[in-house]
């Protein structure tokens, strides 16, 4: 319906209120752990898979890659609803929200680092391999002191990418009900009947989470001298 | 004699890149390898070094077979081949240098982590290395300051660090911008006066004809022809030698 919008007006003293920052507090905390805890084990997880798809190892191997393109290639919302509604029946355990949220997103965030730094390991040239063969250093030293330092600077800017997703992706959690930013947004806007504001204010939030994220990277490749 | 390859073969899938090749390289000679690409004399440098496999043969360096031809590459740590290995020191046409090290961390990480020296015992020798290939302003630097020719003699350096018995050179001035090969052959040409046993591989025919005290003429993975660097490149024996050099010349 047009005409709406000159009409309306905007009450931002709702955001300064203190249900609003105990709302908000609440959700801040539970947005920052979540990503904060699925980054941590999606990193592991991304790491260890990579190193299983590049040792080429069958079965292994095959089954890192089934992991990376299933979890790459469909929603994360739709993964998100599985892991809290379907698997629980399959393996008759129960999962609170804020733990399947966890397993969802580190699952996912987890599939993409793991090609984000198989991707970077193997893109270190096969010179490099070569020259630390004829020096003498074992396959064990020549990856930790010739491949991993130089592959760390390569994989930083696309994992800082996938930390920026993960708190964007947080604000799935809120169709199960867990109390991150979103959710606590739509419960105050149910009792303040102030969508625009809220609203407007949640993105301007997830914005001042995620771009000084984005300057770290930056900041980090070059102090790194990633060229 | 400093190394021997016996039959020596070696294929890439059904390509026979190197054909029952023997040759015999004496201590503290200079051997120079000459031929088109594809001849098979990078490949030969490269199984000596241990960086690719024989199909047949042996490669046997100082006396004892370190390669042979039919096995695959990991070997036990005390495996005398891998000890052995480190008597061969490569440089490579792309200086394979690392770049998250500057020019001393990147001839220090190696005499520390295989010749087990402590950091200080590795500095010192780094820079008295890196001194000695005319690099001491620059030790500080890293790859990505430094000139080809500089990058290249780093290399050296770094190679050098590890105590080789014989040097192998994969062309190492290919890469250069002509003005900077001068430096990379002078600190080449001291080495041999010094008494090293060098594989040279290169395009570089005056600097062969000055180094050299033997080279070698392949094609098509064989050794075409076998002399004196003052024969070979006046009066060449062989129909394909003489070939090769009058494409050379045509350039």
């Amino acid at each position: 319906m047009s005409g709406d919008s000159p009409n309306y007006q905007w009450h931002w003293n709702v955001l300064f209120s203190h249900d609003a920052y105990l709302l908000l507090s609440t959700g801040l905390k539970y947005t920052l752990l979540v990503a904060g805890v699925s980054l941590i084990f999606g990193n592991v997880l991304g790491l260890c898979v990579a190193l299983v798809r590049i040792s080429k190892r069958a079965p292994f191997s095959q089954i890192a890659y089934i992991y990376t393109d299933f979890f790459r290639t469909t929603p994360a919302l739709v993964q998100l609803i599985w892991i809290f509604y379907v698997m629980p029946i399959l393996l008759h355990i129960s999962l609170s929200p804020v733990v399947s949220g966890i397993v969802a997103l580190s699952l996912n965030s987890g599939a993409f680092l793991a090609e984000i730094f198989r991707a970077g390991i193997q893109s270190i040239g096969r010179g490099q391999r070569d020259a630390s063969f004829v020096l003498g250093l074992s396959p064990v030293q020549s990856f930790r002191h010739v491949v991993l330092p130089q592959a760390f600077r390569r994989v930083l800017p696309p994992t800082g990418n996938v930390l920026i997703s993960l708190i964007k992706d947080s604000s799935l959690l809120s169709v199960i009900a867990v109390s991150e930013l979103t959710y606590q947004s739509q419960i105050f806007v149910t009792s303040t009947f102030r969508p625009l504001e809220l609203y407007t204010a949640l993105a301007v939030l997830y914005f001042l989470l995620t771009y000084p994220l984005s300057l770290l990277t930056s900041s980090l490749e070059k102090r790194f001298r990633i060229t | 004699m400093a190394i021997e390859l016996l039959s020596v073969s070696s294929a890439y899938g059904n390509r026979k890149v190197l054909r029952n090749v023997d040759l015999q390289v004496a201590s503290g000679s200079v051997l120079v390898l000459i031929g088109a690409s594809g001849s098979g004399k990078s490949t030969m440098l490269r199984c000596i070094a241990g960086l690719e496999k024989i199909s047949d043969g042996t490669i046997a360096i100082e006396g004892q077979v370190i390669h042979r031809g039919g096995e695959t590459r990991r070997k036990k740590k005390n495996d005398p081949s891998n000890l052995l290995r480190r008597e061969v020191g490569m440089v490579f046409q792309q200086f394979n240098l690392f770049p998250h090290l500057n020019a001393l961390a990147n001839v220090v990480l190696a005499i520390e982590k295989v010749r087990k020296m402590s950091h200080n015992e590795a500095k010192v020798l780094a820079e008295s290395l890196l001194l000695r290939v005319g690099l001491e302003g620059h030790m500080e630097s890293f790859p990505d300051q430094l000139s080809g020719g500089q990058q290249q003699r780093v290399a050296i350096a770094r190679a050098l660090a590890m105590k080789p018995r014989i040097m192998l050179f994969d062309e190492v001035t290919s890469a250069l911008d002509p003005e900077l090969v001068g430096e990379v052959l002078k600190v080449m040409r001291q080495l041999a006066a010094d008494g090293m046993t060098m594989i040279i591989v290169t395009h570089e025919m005056g600097f062969a004809r000055d180094v050299a005290d033997r080279v070698i003429f392949m094609d098509e993975g064989e050794i075409v022809e076998d002399a004196d660097p003052n024969i070979i490149f006046t009066n060449p024996r062989e129909e394909r030698t003489q070939a090769f050099l009058r494409r050379l010349i045509d350039r």
